[in-house]
Order: C-alpha cells, then sequence, then structure tokens
C-alpha cells in the first residue's frame, strides 16, 4: 500500500501530504507504546483494543462514501443513540430482533438526513446538526429519563470473534466498493466536482442519498455493537461517533472536501491511527477531558495539512 | 473630427502579447488613443478585444509588450491601482452587490471619502450618490435602496456612475449596452460626449457596428487577437468593416472535404416547444449521419439548449424526444441511451481538475464495463491506453491528473470518454474553443469519421469558420429564437450568418 | 426605473412584527388559559434578550460567509471570568472581563482561520472543542480557589448584579447594545465590505477589498457583542455552568436562526430590529411549547425542525418560483393552441 501511494504521485497533493497518514500511525504506535510502558501493543490489550478499533473502523467505514462526496454527517451519534434505545426495546420481544431493528432505524435516519440535504438543499453539515438535535430529543423522549436495559442475551455475542469478523467484513466491503465500484468512483467524482459527474450521467442526487444510507447503515451496526458490550442504552450511547468517524478519515489522508484522493487507505490506516490513539490515552489515564483537547487540536491539524488551497477560490 | 489624429495620444498601447496556454489572444497588437477620442473595438468572439481591455484596465497583465499614459509608462497592479492612475472600466458581466444600498455600491472601495470619526456619513454617501446619478442623466433611484430588485439595466448604470464617480481619464467599456435598454443607451451615449468634451477618451466595445458608427470618432477592428486596422470617421463602412473581422485565410482540407449536407433523413433526437430562460418555442431536429451547427452571440441560448437536450436542464415547457419516443429528463437516461454532451466550460464542468487522466476518462462507461458490479483496474488501464493511441492524447501516464494537460489534449480526454461510451448522439459546445490548429484539425477529422459512422453530431459553437466548415446544416440563433437556417454550401460565407446574429 | 423598495418607515416595521404578533396569537388560540397573560408575554420578552445580542456578535462573520461554532464554548468562558470579576469589581469589572475575554478569544479564533486558511467550520468547531475544556477546567479551579462562589460545576454570579437579566434592565441593555450595533453594521466600513464579501468575494476582491483582513474583523467585533450577551446571561441563570462533548453547539442555534430571520427581513426592516423579531419568534415557539406541556426533549426536536426549515427556504422559494414558470408557460402554450 505504501508502494502503491509513492507511485500514484502525479496528482494534486505533495508527497509529504500523503506521506503524513502513515508517518502519524507510525509515529503515534511508537509513542503510545512507550508511553504506556509496552502496554499497547501486547497480548493483554488485544481485547480491549478490538472495542477501540471497532468504534473507529465501522463509522469510518459508513461515513467514508459521505465524506468522499465532500458530505458531513454530524449527527452519528444521535443516531446510534436512537437506534440503540430502540433495538434495546426490541430486544424484549426477541433478543435478537434487535439486529434488524437498529439497521432499519439507522437507515431511515440516515434516509431522514439525507432529504433534507437532497431534497431540501440544506448544506449537510448544517443539516445534520440540526437533525442531531432532534434525534438527541427524540433520545431522550424515548428514554423518558435515566437508561434502559435490553435483553441480557445479546453480551453472547460480545466475543472477539464477532467484533474483528465484523471489523474484517466491513473494511472488505469498504475496499472493494469504494475502491472499484462504478458507485464507489462516482462518489469520489461528486466530491471532486459534482457538476462534472452530473453532466457525465451520473444521477448525484440519488447517490448522494445512499451515502446517508450507508452512514445511516454504519450507525445501525454501532447500536448492535454498544448493546452486545453494555446490554443497555442511555443518551451516551452515541458517544462520540461522527467525531470519530470525521477525525479518523481526515487523519487518514482523506480532502475536506473530497474528490479523487479520498481512498480506502484512508479508513483503514485513519481508524488504526485513531484506535491507537485513543487506547493508548486511555490506558495512560489521560482523562476524557483531556482526549476531547486532543481530538478538536488533530481535527485542526489534519485538515490544515491536507486542504487543497490551490484550487479553492474562496476560502469560508 | 479628422482633427482627433492630430491631438495628444493619451493611452499607448505596443506591441501586446497574451496568450492562454496554446491560444494566442492578442498578437503584437499596438493602438495609440488620443485626448478627446472616442474609439470603438470591434471584432467576433475570441477576437482579442476584452483582453485587450482588460488588460488596459489593470485586470490582467499582458505576457509581453508596454503601455503608456500621457506619456509615462503605465504598468496597472491591480484595478485599483489603475482607477487611481486614471483608468476605468465596466465590464460586460454583474459588477454590483446584492444586499448593499445603491450608494454603498456606487462607492465601493472608496468609502473613506465619507467617513468621519471612523463612521460612515450615510447621509452624506446618499447625497452624492442622488447627484452623481442625475449628473450623468439618470433618475428616480433611491441611493438608499438595496440594489436587490433592481434590474441588470439599472444596475449596470450604477457601475457606469461608480466608474465616472472616479473621474476617468480613460473610461473602457465592454458590451454594455446590449443589455441596456433606450434610455439607459441615452445615458451611456450622454456620458461618452461629455467625456469627450472634456477632453477625455473612451473605448467602447460593441458588437453593433451601427451603434459604433454613430459615436466612435474611430474604429478599430480586431480579429483572431490581431489588429486589423483602424478607421477613421471617414472611412467608416459596414461592408469594410464586416470584411475586415472574417476575412480571413483557411487552410485547404482543414475542415470536412465534401460539399453534401444530405443525410438520410432519419431523425435520431428531437426537441419541440422548448422554452427557457431567453429560448421561446424552439423545435429543433438532429438527425444521423447530420453535422448540426447551431450558431450565435453568447447570450442567444444555443448554450442552454444543448443542456435542455441532453437533460441538464428542465426546461418551463417543452420536450426532448429520441427516436424511439423516450422523453429525456435527465443526464442518466441521456447516458443510458447513448447520448453524449461536452460543455463549453472545459474546467469546471466537463472535465474533474483534480481528477486523474483515467477517472475522468471512464466516468460515463463505467456501467458498461462493470462485470459482477466491480469495475477491474486492467480494463481501465486498457481502456486509456486504446484512446491514447487512437487520439494521440499527450499524457505522463493515465494516473496524471487533468490539470496537467493542455487544453487540446484535456478536449482529447473529454472525447475519448464519451467514444468510450459508444453513444450515437453528441452533443458539443465549442468543441475548439482554446484549441490550437494541430489539435482543431484533429478534432475536425473525428467529427468527420463519426458522422460518416452515421452518428448524429449537434455543433454548438461561438466560431462562425467552424460551422461553415463543418456542419451539412447551420442554424442560427438571436434572443432565444432560430432566426436563420443555412444549407451546407461551397458558397456560404460569414457575412450571410453575422447578419442574423447581431 | 421605478423606485421598487419601500423606506423602511413605520409601516415596514409595523408589517416585519406582524409576523411575532401572528405567531403569539395561533398559539393564544391553541393554549389561551396558559399563555394568554401578561407574564406570558414578558417572558417571551426576556427569553429573546440573549439570544439577540448574541445574533448581533454572530452576524457580522455571517454575511460574510464565517459560520462560528464556537462562540457557545466561548461565551461561557467569558461568562465564567466575568461571574468571577463580578464579585471583586462590581459591574464595571464584570463588563469589561466579560468583553475582553471574548474579544480575546475571538483574536484566537479569527488568527486561527486568517493563518491556516481552511474553513471556518472546521477551525470553529476545533476550537470549540478544547474551548469546552477550558471552561470545565475554570469551573473546578474556581470551585477550588473560592469556594463560596463556584461549586465546581458552576460559577454563580454575584447577587448584587443579577438584576441586569431581569426586567427592565436587560431590555436597557438590549437596547443600548442595539443602537451600538446598528451604527456598527450600517455605518463602519469593515461592516459595508463584510457584506460585500459575502455577496460576491470575487467581485469584492476585484473592487479592491481584502477578504481575509475583513473576516478576521469580523471576529474580533463580533467578540465584543458576544462578550455583552455572556454577562447578560449570566446575570439572567445567576450561575455560568460548564457543557462538554459538543454541547455547547446548542447555544448557537437559536442565535443563527435569528440572523437568517434578521436577513430575510431586510427589506422592511434593518438587522437590529429583524434579528430581534428573529429571536422573538423563536421565544415565542418555545414557551408555547412548554405552556403547552411537552417535554424538554420535544423542545430539540422542534429546533431540529425548524432550523432545517429556515435553511431550506432559498430551495423552498426557488421551487415554487420554477413550478410557477413552469405553469405559466404551459398555460401560455395551451392558450395559444387554442387560438391557433
Amino acid at each position: 500500500m505504501i508502494g502503491k501511494t509513492l507511485r500514484d504521485r502525479d496528482n494534486a497533493s505533495s508527497i509529504w501530504q500523503q506521506a503524513a497518514p502513515f508517518f502519524g500511525l507510525l509515529l503515534v504506535c511508537v509513542f503510545f507504546q512507550i508511553g504506556t510502558g509496552g502496554k499497547l501493543l501486547s497480548a493483554s490489550n488485544f481485547k480491549a483494543f478490538s472495542n477501540y478499533a471497532f468504534q473507529m473502523v465501522i463509522p469510518a467505514c459508513g461515513a467514508v462514501f459521505l465524506m468522499s462526496q465532500g458530505q458531513l454527517d454530524f449527527s452519528m451519534a444521535g443516531n446510534v443513540c436512537v437506534c440503540t434505545i430502540i433495538a434495546a426495546k426490541a430486544s424484549y420481544l426477541n433478543p435478537w430482533l434487535a439486529i434488524p431493528a437498529a439497521i432499519i432505524v439507522g437507515l431511515t435516519i440516515g434516509f431522514l438526513n439525507g432529504s433534507a440535504h437532497v431534497f431540501l438543499g440544506v448544506p449537510s453539515f448544517v443539516a445534520t446538526i440540526a437533525t442531531s438535535f432532534m434525534y438527541t430529543g427524540l433520545a431522550n423522549s424515548l428514554l423518558g429519563g435515566g437508561a434502559i436495559t435490553s435483553d441480557f442475551a445479546l453480551k453472547k455475542a460480545d466475543t472477539l470473534f464477532v467484533k474483528y469478523g465484523i471489523i474484517a467484513l466491513a473494511l472488505l466491503v469498504t475496499w472493494a466498493v469504494l475502491s472499484y465500484t462504478p458507485f464507489g468512483k462516482h462518489c469520489r467524482a461528486i466530491g471532486a466536482k459534482d457538476e462534472v459527474a452530473h453532466q457525465s450521467g451520473v444521477n448525484v442526487r440519488l447517490e448522494k442519498l445512499v451515502a446517508f444510507l450507508i452512514c445511516g447503515l454504519s450507525c445501525g451496526i454501532m447500536a448492535c455493537f454498544v448493546l452486545f458490550r453494555t446490554c443497555s442504552a442511555s443518551t451516551n450511547s452515541g458517544g462520540q461517533t461522527q467525531l470519530n468517524a470525521v477525525l479518523a478519515l481526515l487523519l487518514g489522508g482523506i480532502p475536506f472536501s473530497g474528490g479523487w484522493s479520498a481512498k480506502f487507505r484512508c479508513v483503514l490506516v485513519g481508524s488504526m491511527l485513531m484506535a491507537v490513539v485513543t487506547s493508548g490515552l486511555t490506558i495512560m489515564n489521560i482523562s476524557a477531558n483531556m482526549q476531547q483537547i486532543v481530538k478538536g487540536v488533530l481535527f485542526v491539524i489534519a485538515v490544515a495539512i491536507s486542504f487543497d488551497r490551490k484550487n479553492t477560490a474562496v476560502i469560508k | 473630427m479628422s482633427e482627433v489624429k492630430n491631438r495628444e495620444t493619451i493611452l499607448r498601447v505596443q506591441g501586446i502579447y497574451k496568450s492562454f496556454g496554446p491560444t494566442k489572444a492578442l498578437v503584437d497588437v499596438s493602438l495609440d488613443l488620443h485626448k478627446g477620442e472616442v474609439l470603438g473595438l470591434i471584432g467576433e468572439n475570441g477576437s482579442g478585444k476584452s483582453t485587450l481591455s482588460t488588460i488596459i484596465a489593470g485586470i490582467q497583465k499582458a505576457d509581453q509588450g508596454s503601455m503608456f499614459l500621457e506619456g509615462e509608462p503605465y504598468v496597472p497592479t491591480d484595478i485599483t491601482d489603475a482607477i487611481s492612475k486614471g483608468v476605468s472600466m465596466v465590464v460586460q458581466e454583474q459588477g454590483t452587490l446584492n444586499n448593499i444600498t445603491v450608494a454603498s455600491n456606487i462607492f465601493a472601495g472608496k468609502e473613506s471619502e465619507f467617513t468621519r470619526h471612523g463612521l460612515l456619513d450615510i447621509r452624506k454617501m446618499n447625497k452624492a450618490a442622488a447627484e452623481l446619478l442625475s449628473s450623468i442623466g439618470v433618475e428616480g433611484i433611491n441611493p438608499a435602496q438595496l440594489v436587490n430588485g433592481m434590474s441588470f439595466e439599472e444596475r449596470k448604470l450604477l457601475e457606469v456612475a461608480r466608474a465616472e464617480y472616479t473621474n476617468p481619464k480613460v473610461l473602457l467599456i465592454d458590451e454594455t449596452t446590449t443589455a441596456l435598454g433606450k434610455e439607459g443607451r441615452d445615458v451611456m451615449y450622454r456620458l461618452i460626449n461629455t467625456m469627450r468634451d472634456s477632453g477625455r477618451s473612451v473605448i467602447f466595445i460593441s458588437h453593433d457596428i451601427e451603434e459604433l458608427m454613430a459615436i466612435c470618432d474611430s474604429i478599430t477592428v480586431l480579429r483572431d487577437g490581431h489588429l486589423i486596422g483602424t478607421l477613421s470617421r471617414d472611412e467608416m463602412n459596414i461592408h469594410t468593416m464586416r470584411q475586415m473581422m472574417v476575412g480571413r485565410e483557411i487552410a485547404e482540407n482543414f475542415y470536412r472535404t465534401d460539399y453534401d449536407g444530405t443525410t438520410d433523413g432519419e431523425v435520431a433526437l428531437k426537441g419541440e416547444h422548448i422554452t427557457f430562460g431567453s429560448l421561446h418555442d424552439v423545435g429543433i431536429e438532429l438527425c444521423k449521419g447530420e453535422i448540426l451547427g447551431i450558431g450565435g452571440l453568447t447570450d442567444c441560448g444555443m448554450h442552454d439548449l444543448g443542456k435542455i437536450l441532453f437533460g441538464i436542464i428542465i426546461p418551463d415547457y417543452g420536450t426532448v424526444t429520441l427516436a424511439d419516443g423516450t422523453n429525456i429528463k435527465d443526464t442518466k437516461q441521456a447516458v443510458k441511451h447513448r447520448m453524449a454532451y461536452i460543455s463549453k466550460n472545459r474546467d469546471t464542468e466537463a472535465l474533474m481538475s483534480a481528477g486523474s487522466i483515467t477517472d475522468n476518462l471512464c466516468l460515463a462507461s463505467l456501467p458498461q464495463m462493470q462485470k459482477f458490479g466491480f469495475v477491474a483496474p486492467k480494463k481501465e488501464k486498457e481502456m486509456v491506453a486504446k484512446w491514447r493511441e487512437t487520439l494521440s492524447i499527450k499524457m505522463q501516464n493515465e494516473k496524471q491528473f487533468i490539470m496537467y494537460l493542455s487544453g487540446g489534449n484535456k478536449q482529447k480526454v473529454s472525447i475519448a470518454k464519451w467514444l468510450a461510451s459508444d453513444a450515437d448522439i453528441y452533443i458539443f459546445d465549442c468543441p475548439t474553443r482554446g484549441i490550437d490548429i494541430g489539435v482543431k484539425s484533429e478534432i475536425y477529422k473525428l467529427l468527420t469519421n463519426l458522422k460518416n459512422e452515421g452518428k448524429a453530431i449537434l455543433m454548438i459553437s461561438e466560431e462562425l469558420p467552424e460551422l461553415i466548415g463543418m456542419s451539412d446544416r447551420i442554424l442560427i440563433f438571436k434572443d432565444g429564437t432560430v432566426k436563420g437556417s443555412f444549407m451546407r454550401s461551397a458558397d456560404l460565407s460569414e457575412h450571410d450568418l453575422i447578419d442574423y446574429m447581431i | 426605473m421605478k423606485n421598487k423598495q419601500l423606506p423602511p418607515s413605520i409601516l415596514n416595521a409595523g408589517k416585519a412584527f406582524l409576523i411575532p404578533i401572528a405567531l403569539y396569537f395561533v398559539l393564544l388560540l391553541l393554549i389561551r388559559e396558559r399563555i394568554g397573560n401578561w407574564n406570558s408575554i414578558v417572558t417571551m420578552l426576556v427569553l429573546s434578550v440573549v439570544p439577540t445580542i448574541t445574533a448581533y456578535g454572530l452576524s457580522f462573520g455571517f454575511v460574510s460567509g464565517i459560520m462560528d461554532f464556537s462562540i457557545g464554548s466561548l461565551m461561557i468562558i467569558a461568562g465564567v471570568c466575568s461571574s468571577l470579576a463580578g464579585h471583586y469589581f462590581g459591574l464595571p469589572g464584570m463588563l469589561i472581563t466579560a468583553i475582553v475575554v471574548a474579544v480575546f478569544l475571538e483574536l484566537i479564533v479569527g488568527g486561527l482561520f486568517a493563518l491556516l486558511k481552511i474553513p471556518s467550520l472546521v477551525i470553529t468547531v476545533g476550537t470549540l472543542m478544547v474551548f469546552e475544556i477550558i471552561g470545565v477546567r475554570l469551573c473546578v479551579i474556581f470551585g477550588e480557589l473560592f469556594p463560596q462562589i463556584s461549586t465546581g460545576q458552576y460559577v454563580k454570579t454575584a447577587e448584587n448584579l443579577t438584576f441586569l437579566g431581569a426586567p427592565p434592565w436587560n431590555f436597557v441593555v438590549l437596547i443600548l447594545v442595539a443602537i451600538a450595533y446598528r451604527i456598527v453594521y450600517y455605518r463602519t466600513k469593515f461592516a459595508t465590505q463584510a457584506r460585500m464579501i459575502g455577496s460576491d468575494e470575487l467581485i469584492a476582491k476585484n473592487i479592491g477589498i481584502k477578504p481575509l483582513n475583513v473576516k478576521f474583523a469580523t471576529f474580533l467585533v463580533g467578540g465584543f457583542f458576544l462578550g455583552i450577551a455572556a454577562m447578560v446571561s449570566a446575570c439572567y441563570s445567576s450561575a455560568v455552568g460548564y457543557k462538554r462533548e459538543l454541547a455547547s453547539l446548542t447555544m448557537v442555534f437559536k442565535p443563527m436562526m435569528a440572523v437568517i430571520i434578521g436577513m430575510s427581513l431586510e427589506r422592511f426592516v434593518k438587522m437590529h430590529v429583524g434579528i430581534f423579531i428573529g429571536s422573538l419568534c423563536i421565544s415565542i415557539i418555545f414557551t408555547g411549547i412548554i405552556a403547552l406541556g411537552w417535554p424538554d426533549s420535544l423542545q430539540d426536536i422542534i429546533l431540529g425542525i425548524f432550523m432545517i426549515v429556515v435553511l431550506a427556504f432559498p430551495t423552498i422559494r426557488k421551487s415554487i418560483a420554477d413550478a410557477s414558470r413552469r405553469r405559466n408557460a404551459r398555460h401560455l402554450f395551451e392558450h395559444q393552441q387554442e387560438n391557433a
């Protein structure tokens, strides 16, 4: 993959911009391995790491199609939260009903997000911030305060096999679809110049909707993950999903406005980077507050490195 | 009026060269503007008149050459610098800002003159604006109102007021009168006369030969970036000027060699009652094996027509149908039915600059190239290699980003994209704009081949020689309707067409 | 060349105010008992004060095309610091601290924007994340240093100063600030240039305006108003607490909606009034929701829907215009067919 990147050099970004994510990954691995006294890459961390990896890979896979189109979904956390709650409730009927319930709700919410952008013309990041309020409110009213638990049978699914399995599957599917299917290429074309895609026969509106659906799907899967692990749902279930997804992809080298430089390696390298960072920070007992600061700074740095200033006439 | 030539020179332009890539916009243009002279600039699209005036106004810089203002070297760093030196321009496009008042627009950039203790004196600005407007003969505009509801003409007059306020020694007016109604034109003419009387000069660009002849002291004709000649009042003559505008050498075999404009008459694409923007009730039929040329001025509506026929724009009324009766309503459908479209805006609509040659070239053909839902990179590579060979596209490798290619090669990639999709109906908008002669002739050969294979080609172009040289049939548009229709013939000349366009 | 614009006279102001008044009467019909009293009306007006002043601060950047998402976290820090200052230095101390802190923070945000040249969305979300934690740390530190003033989770406002948050003094502040805003927005070169940049940045550049300088200035000027808003808010709530995990984003949207509504009413009334009207409409809706007995969670849902509707205005308007154009064309042709 590194070799391929070096060979792909003949394009807009410099070699440093492209190599940065790999260096970054190497750097954080070394840094945290030292910082945690060797615990990071130890066998005992393997199990805990699976959780971090899952939390980063799945949202990143879900969000990459949107981000390569140049969109953002700020409501993923809210999405996961609502899915978790509804799935938990569904689990009372039949424990395994939770899974399809989560997926369907995730897709529906994804569709809502997409509609606000595609049909009502609201820019995606503001639209999804607005919808995130809606989902938070919805979650609150569904919960009626406090948290609920799901059927504990779901705990059975909290295995390494399931987690790493889904991670591997998600990565494989994302790699295949993003890099080699017409849809994946269309997404990146839309990010590069959506009018060109439109004039080349791409149904831009439909494909934008689909990207939102995929994002919603990943939220549904995340909700299942939360339920498997904790068998409970609360307003915190969403955690920092969208932040993780966006940050992972940005650190992985995805351009902020999407386009052809959005490649699968952004998902892989970026989510690994985020997983290492989060895992490392937690092992080192860095507080959640400090972690938020780190993420904020990383967000700005990641975009500052990869932003294409030459081709943007107006910076807003 | 012949004494104008004896007057002092206020602006001298010497040996100006300007190129955009392979396109030579201006070649060794030299010009003298005298005090109190109104000089008209005329030429076809692409003749270089806008380029020359924007260089004089400081909007862009020449590659070579020098300018002198009142004897001193004149090298404007930007518009503001040019204005401060006494050269102002009223541009062709929109130059006023929404959500701002009339007065603010007029004095944009000059707010410091109305500032007292750090605050703008709005009343003073409004009063000055009102005085300025009435001094150029514009009545009835409230300086305090927002510009949003005003018509294009009214807003253009604000720009005129803005330019006049800077008390320019040289005022450049670019194609402005085409947007103005009678009152607006009167304002313009009055202003021009005022400038002339006070010993200041005007460079006036227009397509309207009669208008130019009425107000100008002399007229300069440009063609393909060259200054053909300057006619004084006595020498002015419509016929002579048209001759100078369009008379040119055309190489043998540059365009098609046959003069048979007939086709087998099978209609491939039909548009009926199309109404949108300036287009009104337009009907058009494109036949198989035909090259149908569409010509006219930039705003005549023909560019919109191309987009409507491909499904990019949905018209307010009217239908676009294929031979099999399918109604074209969006681009996906159009492409599925083997249609192709290349926009005149190569870098913003036809090709993704920040995308590789491969990505651009294969974009329209992906559905056809896929197997079990996936597109093999090998297939993409083969596709690019094939068309690289066939069209002789100059590139470093297939991963190279389009932005590094020359205009001609970019256009080849654009065309290859659609050839790859095996389209039957091609809509080309300005296919050879900004491309050098060598590649141009390759593209013309390509078009001829396509025609001979029975494909239907619609060619929208602002270059008359191209239309005459390549089309089986030519439709000339003006103000949104077809004003003239011509069949291919060896005797057809630009003079015949230009009457209908302007 | 007819004069199509109506002068912004009392008549237009009346038309603009019709909107919130109409809203109120709609609600009145629905829930007479709860809100059909003077108390409710005052509540609605009071609730509009802080969002209006915040919106004033937000508006400069917004009209030039910048979105500043960090204002919530920024106002918390300013509020916390000024509350503390208020205990020891009284009203002047509170006011000055609030403004100085807010402007200083905006200096950082604006400076990063001008330096890094990346979208304001990224800069302001990044700084928001850092500022939130600064807010948390400040509350905790103050809780340790000044236990009588702060509990470590929030900082109490000096009791003798809370009068500023209640009528009539909060209205006095609002009116003073509104006058200042009107002067700055309509009579300074900087604000005019900000609007020009927002209208068409490329044309503005051609006129000689420097976009980056102006945008940086919008952060600073905005900070001034944000500081005042933070102070009034602290007085109103009698305490300032921290928010984390991007919760401060919720503080951005009521002011943003108010600015958008103010901008669309600009044909009728000037921004300082228009923004207030927007803020008032939002307060009326939310007071109504509370009076209806709907739970808090529903508030968030309504806020979200409201935001999307307001932001979708241009698209909806365009669709209606397109549809009517097409209808007219169709009628024209069918009429022609009949006559042919």
